[in-house]
């Protein structure tokens, strides 16, 4: 069929593919179903995007795209793109402003029987511990010059060093929460300014805390891998490296587009900018853009902190009691040097994950121990009024997808429509009314963040599940969330 | 102000087109739409005045780092830019430089801010001449 007249060609039943004309290297792969291209690509060019991707120089197999694909910069949403390291290229628009930006899921001892009684008490709790919304700060001290170098260092092992960490949590996070070649001395003044008092802050727009609820398990023995039971409450906290990622991003943008002008790169877009990852411009991009990450981590996890002591003082119990353990920390977006098969040969490659997940397989020895006999969680969220998902990585995402799988639901209306849509409607008594607490900085954000302003998620999980990339585990629902 | 610039629907973030007769006019109107996006009509403070300037490598890039400037006084400094009072564009072979004074204020809390701009994008940014006026598109990543 031709959409925005580029021709997708069905490979399988969510399947398709975008033959490689004119200056494309590789063709474009895209996981969704038929009915969601009819209705996606009405008002969206990202097709055209995963084309433009499919220009990188040193890109293998395919430009990918995940279910959840939408508009995005450079790169849509939901696109993955590996590129080798000999002629390979890295581009900041493969890995997005909010660098690591990502979800993590804690589980409780606790049922919902026994939260719901005290669920306002909770979120009040939550909100009053957490800073939330536009230039929050001050969840902990202001980070010193030289504290805030060595969490761009360390990631989440800084929080541990600081009492804001289990060895369990470091263990049962992408990457232990640190990546190794991280460079925090290429790291701008300015964006160590803009990140030095946000440790520990979820930040605006679409990051949140959810208080959830298993409400529907899919494999009973993956779950229980997991640490998963019915009615189980758990914690969902999405948020990602705060100004200081998107100041990171910035500078090397433009550090990056004149490398592409050096190095004769003629691509469709700016935003596809890129330097060879073997150039010194590529190099000092990727290891600021780790550093970057590593901030994430480490203020995903000082946000699980201050979430334990919500939980903890709300319901006056010990942390032994209350059980509060990290199933997985997951990043969606991020560009990593992993070693992936291809063409029958193990390959170390760039792979570039701008709104999905990696989804690694049972037996990887890159997922903690424990998970090895099942998979690596992958976490989904939906939107503050219907449920999100957990799931678990395949092999067959390694063979297909660079090991990578979708990411979220993605926008349905921009956000003036939402607010439009919101005019005269009390949201936070809809969503009391369907059991879930709210509480934001702002009306404003939960008018422009409303269930209906998401496309439904599962349309998008089910794709990677009947396609086999990662297989359903568990539904949470909210039944309390904070938002900026 | 005049609104030399008009939003327009943008799924995810928020997309502005812009005029104006002459570049500084462009970019003038740029900050005007990047300003009513992050504050409603606000009561002027107390008034500070600022003076910069830009060097870049093409006119895109130049905008980009002027609205990301100020963009950067409200987010990291907590000042917001109300006017630009003087600004000047000029271009010397492939480098293109800005000079300007701009007036605002320390942002107090009174000052409802609507929502945080991570970032100026150069998605779709292109300034080009149309019936003898710039034009561009701007996307605020939000």
């Amino acid at each position: 069929m031709m959409i925005n007249e580029i021709e997708l060609n069905r490979i399988r039943e969510n399947l398709w593919e975008i033959p490689a004309t004119g200056n494309m290297r590789v063709p474009g792969r895209i996981y969704i179903s038929e009915n969601m291209i009819h209705k996606n690509f009405k008002t969206d060019d990202a097709l055209k995007q995963v084309v433009n991707v499919a220009h990188l120089p040193g890109i293998e197999k395919y430009s990918l795209a995940m279910p959840d694909i939408h508009w995005g910069y450079g790169f849509p949403i939901g696109g993955v793109a590996a590129t080798n390291l000999e002629e390979g290229v890295i581009s900041p628009g493969g890995v997005g402003y909010d660098i690591n930006c990502g979800v993590r899921l804690v589980v409780t001892n606790l049922e919902e029987s026994a939260v719901k009684k005290r669920i306002d008490h909770l979120v009040s709790k939550l909100f009053e511990k957490v800073p939330t919304g536009v230039g929050s700060k001050g969840a902990i001290k202001k980070l010193s010059k030289k504290d805030l170098l060595k969490v761009l260092e360390k990631g989440s092992a800084w929080a541990a060093e600081h009492d804001m960490a289990t060895q369990s949590d470091i263990e049962y996070t992408e990457e232990s929460g640190t990546l190794k070649n991280a460079n925090p001395d290429i790291v701008s003044e300015r964006a160590l300014e803009r990140g030095a008092n946000q440790a520990g802050t979820l930040g605006s727009g679409n990051h949140f805390l959810e208080v959830d609820v298993v409400e529907e398990i899919y494999d009973d023995k993956v779950a229980e891998v997991f640490g998963l039971f019915k009615d189980q409450v758990v914690v969902l906290i999405h948020t990602g490296s705060r100004g200081l990622g998107y100041q990171v991003c910035e500078d090397y943008l433009k550090v990056i587009l004149d490398a592409s002008n050096k190095y004769g790169f003629n691509l469709p877009d700016k935003q596809l900018a890129c330097a060879p990852i073997k150039s010194s411009e590529g190099q000092d991009y990727l290891a600021a853009m780790q550093a970057a990450a590593n901030f994430a981590w480490n203020n995903r996890q000082v946000i699980m902190h201050l979430a334990k002591k919500a939980f903890t003082e709300t319901f006056n119990m010990s942390e032994f009691e209350l059980g509060f353990k990290l199933v997985y920390d997951v990043c969606h977006n991020i560009a990593k040097i992993e070693k992936h098969k291809i063409d029958n040969e193990e390959k170390k490659v760039c792979v570039h994950r701008k709104g999905a997940t990696r989804a690694f397989p049972p037996g990887s020895d890159l997922i903690p121990a424990k998970y090895r006999s099942v998979g690596q969680p992958v976490l989904i969220p939906g939107d503050m009024g219907r449920y999100s998902y957990i799931a678990v990585g395949t092999e067959k995402a390694m063979e297909e997808t660079f090991g990578s799988s979708c990411h979220g639901a993605g926008r349905n209306l921009s956000r003036r429509k939402a607010l439009k849509d919101a005019k005269g409607r009390d949201l936070i008594k809809e969503l009391n009314e369907k059991g879930i607490v709210i509480k934001a900085r702002g009306y404003r954000t939960i008018a422009e963040e409303m269930p209906s302003a998401y496309k439904d998620v599962s349309d998008v999980v089910d794709v990677m599940h009947n396609e086999g990339i990662t297989r359903k585990v568990a539904k949470i629902r909210p039944i309390g969330v904070i938002k900026g | 102000m005049s609104a030399n610039y008009k939003f327009i629907d943008h799924t995810a973030d928020i997309a502005c087109e812009v005029l104006g007769d002459t570049l500084e006019e462009l970019f003038t109107a740029s900050v005007e739409a990047w300003r009513s996006s992050v504050v409603e009509e606000t009561k002027y403070g107390e008034r500070e005045i600022k003076k910069f300037g830009l060097t870049a490598s093409s006119k895109e890039e130049l905008l980009v780092d002027f609205i990301s400037e100020i963009n950067y006084y409200l987010f990291t400094r907590n000042w917001l830019c109300n006017l630009v009072l003087e600004l000047e564009i000029k271009q010397k072979n492939n480098t293109w430089n800005l000079s300007t004074k701009i007036e605002g204020m320390p942002v107090s809390q009174d000052v409802e801010i609507k929502q945080e701009i991570k970032a100026i994008t150069f998605h779709l940014l292109n300034i080009e001449k149309r019936e003898n006026q710039y034009y561009t598109l701007i996307v605020f990543d939000i």
